[in-house]
């Protein structure tokens, strides 16, 4: 019971956190950080 | 009045993924490293490392309230903070793992701080004091393991590995006691992980089957380097790279590749322990050469950024022997200078150099040479508790004085007979180099298969690497600079080597093992390549008078040098280990300190079990 409850609320925390935060970063921030990426020079992140 | 100064100790501690490890430094000077795996018999023990401790404080003649400071290897607040990131970017095909992980995680993994307290009390008493614990980044901890023990006051450093909190390469430079970080490039982007991406795929054990797949590259040719280059990995001028992880699918999930790498390079990965074929030989040579590749490109902007013309090497990915040499046959650093721990166990290490030079901000010694003191960090037994081991194994063993030791072992060895050689204190590292070693005749032409099949029981395709005087290194192998953590592959000198039939140069795969490529056909690579080990007139290790009266007695100062274990087995650390290792396989003979051990003497050994049950294939 508790593993069952444990998962439940896992999977709830994953489709209404997760999912909708990782969607939106996909959206929005990864196409434009990878464009401006692929585009530069380098991969390097420099300190 | 004269004060009393006390001595000053710092521990510097792995655990919780693989390689568990200790080490302890006495006011800045390495004085003890030691693996888990050696006392538990478990290879790559990820558990608390509570055998290691223990032996590492009586090694140093200490308590654990002695020690000020333990500095843990890495970060795992950062580290969840990568692991969370990296949900949210997968989405979906990350659900399982989820759900499954993170409640460990935040319960659990994360506490480190917390559990390593508990683990010392449970280990070490109540009563014991627990010193301070720190984090150190697990980058910052290689490359502490790789800049603070070298010979060198200034150096450009680069550590390649799997993954850490988040960097997977990084470049820094070190000047004294300071260590700055230059670049890094981060998860899921990993060259470490790309490599273990086709150990997996080729049917290996990934953290372990990577010097397998290094060791089949040669039987292969590169014919899926443009396949790779297109599809999996984009590499900019300047070295730095980016996977395409629709081809992987170890970010999120249980394996490392997935159904569209499969369907990249013609089917399913090849199934554990079946044949293997033309394609895996391909696909290792394929990935060698891209590793290889994108290392010298990286070697030369971390070059040029740091101006620097001599280079420190660990993670993971500098185990790589082969690319290694290749690094130092280019040229683009003057002198290079790889961790002999590269992985993590090293990186108990670099946490503890990192806390005392970079966070207690303490001065670097300069001692002449590297300060790893030839990577013997561990256990050692003195003549009365080998007598007492052996005793208590009903060892049938004669006790030669030293001169007489080492020329009947050189006799036996010239006359083809394998030998069990433990000696001095225990190597720290993946490498067995003249501690704990099993040794052979370089010269003669059955050793690599005897040696792989009878006596490691191992995969006929592994090579061997040889172990030289280094005064006559130059003379055998193409090799210009001293080896002694055998972790550069060079070549056999031409001169050295045997001109192939035109029969013999058509075979290919693994009939490619059956011709006879040089003088000392047991230690060449059916490349003409070997793993070298140069041992130096300055080294107080045994084996280099063994090597000595080798050379005297044959005219040849090589010897194959491999790990005192069998297939699946850590490298043996006591003379009981040693002696069961050594009753279980077909090795001639067995030397510990100055005791010989006949195998036609020995009783059988009594309540054994069969090793391939006691240990995991690797």
């Amino acid at each position: 019971m508790k593993k069952i409850l444990t998962v439940s609320a896992w999977t709830l925390l994953f489709l209404l956190v997760v999912l909708p935060v990782g969607s939106l970063i996909r959206l929005l921030a990864d196409p434009l950080r990878l464009r401006r990426r692929r585009a530069s020079a380098t991969y390097f992140r420099h300190s | 009045m004269k004060v009393l100064e006390l001595a000053s100790y710092v521990l510097g501690l792995s655990s919780g993924y693989h390689d568990s490890a200790v080490a302890l430094l006495k006011d800045g000077e390495i004085v003890s490293a030691l693996q888990e795996e050696r006392f538990s018999r478990i290879k790559q023990d990820a558990g608390f490392p509570a055998h290691a401790l223990r032996a590492c404080l009586a090694q140093a003649g200490i308590g654990l309230d002695d020690v000020a400071t333990i500095y843990y290897y890495e970060n795992p607040v950062k580290k969840l903070r990568r692991i969370w990131s990296t949900f949210c970017n997968f989405g979906m095909p990350g659900y399982a793992n989820f759900v499954a992980e993170m409640p460990a995680w935040l319960s659990n993994k994360v506490h480190v701080k917390r559990n390593l307290r508990r683990a010392l009390t449970q280990h070490f008493g109540a009563a014991a004091a627990a010193p301070q614990i720190a984090y150190i980044d697990h980058h910052e901890s290689h490359a502490a393991a790789a800049f603070f023990p070298s010979p060198y006051q200034d150096a450009a450093v680069l550590c390649i590995d799997g993954v850490g909190e988040q960097a997977t390469t990084s470049a820094w430079v070190g000047e004294g006691q300071r260590l700055t970080k230059l670049w890094e490039i981060r998860f899921p982007h990993s060259l470490g992980l790309l490599y273990s991406a086709f150990t997996y795929f080729c049917g290996f054990k990934v953290d372990s089957g990577e010097y397998k797949l290094m060791g089949l590259a040669p039987y292969g040719r590169p014919v899926y380097r443009q396949q790779i280059y297109d599809h999996l990995i984009d590499v900019k001028d300047d070295g730095s790279f980016w996977l395409d992880m629709a081809y992987f699918d170890y970010a999120v999930g249980d394996a490392m590749t997935n159904d569209k790498f499969a369907a990249l390079f013609g089917g399913a990965r090849r199934e554990p322990e079946s044949p293997l074929t033309r394609r895996e030989f391909d696909l290792a040579a394929s990935v060698q050469v891209v590793l290889e590749e994108v290392l010298l490109k990286i070697a030369a902007s971390v070059q040029r950024l740091s101006g620097k013309d001599r280079l420190c090497m660990a993670g993971g990915v500098a185990l790589n022997c082969v690319a290694n040499g290749k690094l130092l046959a280019s040229g683009i650093f003057k002198q290079i200078w790889v961790q002999p721990a590269s992985s993590d166990s090293g990186g108990a290490l670099g946490a503890a150099l990192a806390g005392w030079h970079t966070r207690q901000a303490q001065p670097r010694a300069t001692p002449r040479g590297d300060s790893m003191k030839a990577s013997l960090l561990g256990t050692s037994y003195d003549d009365a508790a080998v007598a007492a081991a052996l005793a208590d194994c009903g060892a049938v063993a004669s006790r030669l004085s030293d001169a007489a030791m080492l020329s009947t072992v050189a006799d036996l060895l010239s006359q083809g007979n394998v030998v069990g050689w433990f000696q001095d204190r225990m190597e720290f590292g993946p490498r067995a180099l003249g501690s704990r070693s099993i040794l052979g005749d370089a010269r003669n032409t059955k050793m690599q298969s005897v040696m792989n099949l009878k006596i490691k029981n191992r995969e006929s395709f592994r090579p061997f690497a040889p172990v030289v005087l280094a005064e006559h290194v130059a003379d055998w192998f193409d090799l210009g600079c001293a080896s002694p953590y055998m972790l550069f592959v060079v070549g056999v000198q031409a001169h050295q080597r045997h001109a192939l039939s035109a029969h013999e140069q058509a075979l290919s795969g693994l009939e490619a093992l059956k011709c006879q490529r040089s003088t000392i056909p047991a230690v060449t690579h059916v490349d003409y390549s070997a793993r070298v080990q140069t041992v130096g007139a300055d080294s107080s290790v045994r084996l280099r008078k063994l090597l000595e009266a080798f050379y005297a007695q044959t005219g040849c100062p090589v010897l194959v040098n491999t790990s005192f274990n069998v297939r699946g087995e850590p490298i043996v650390e006591s003379p009981l280990d040693a002696y069961r290792c050594f009753m279980r396989t077909q090795m001639d003979y067995l030397v510990v300190g100055n005791y010989l051990i006949d195998k036609q003497q020995q009783p059988a050994l009594a309540q054994d079990c069969d090793w391939r049950i006691e240990y995991a294939l690797d």
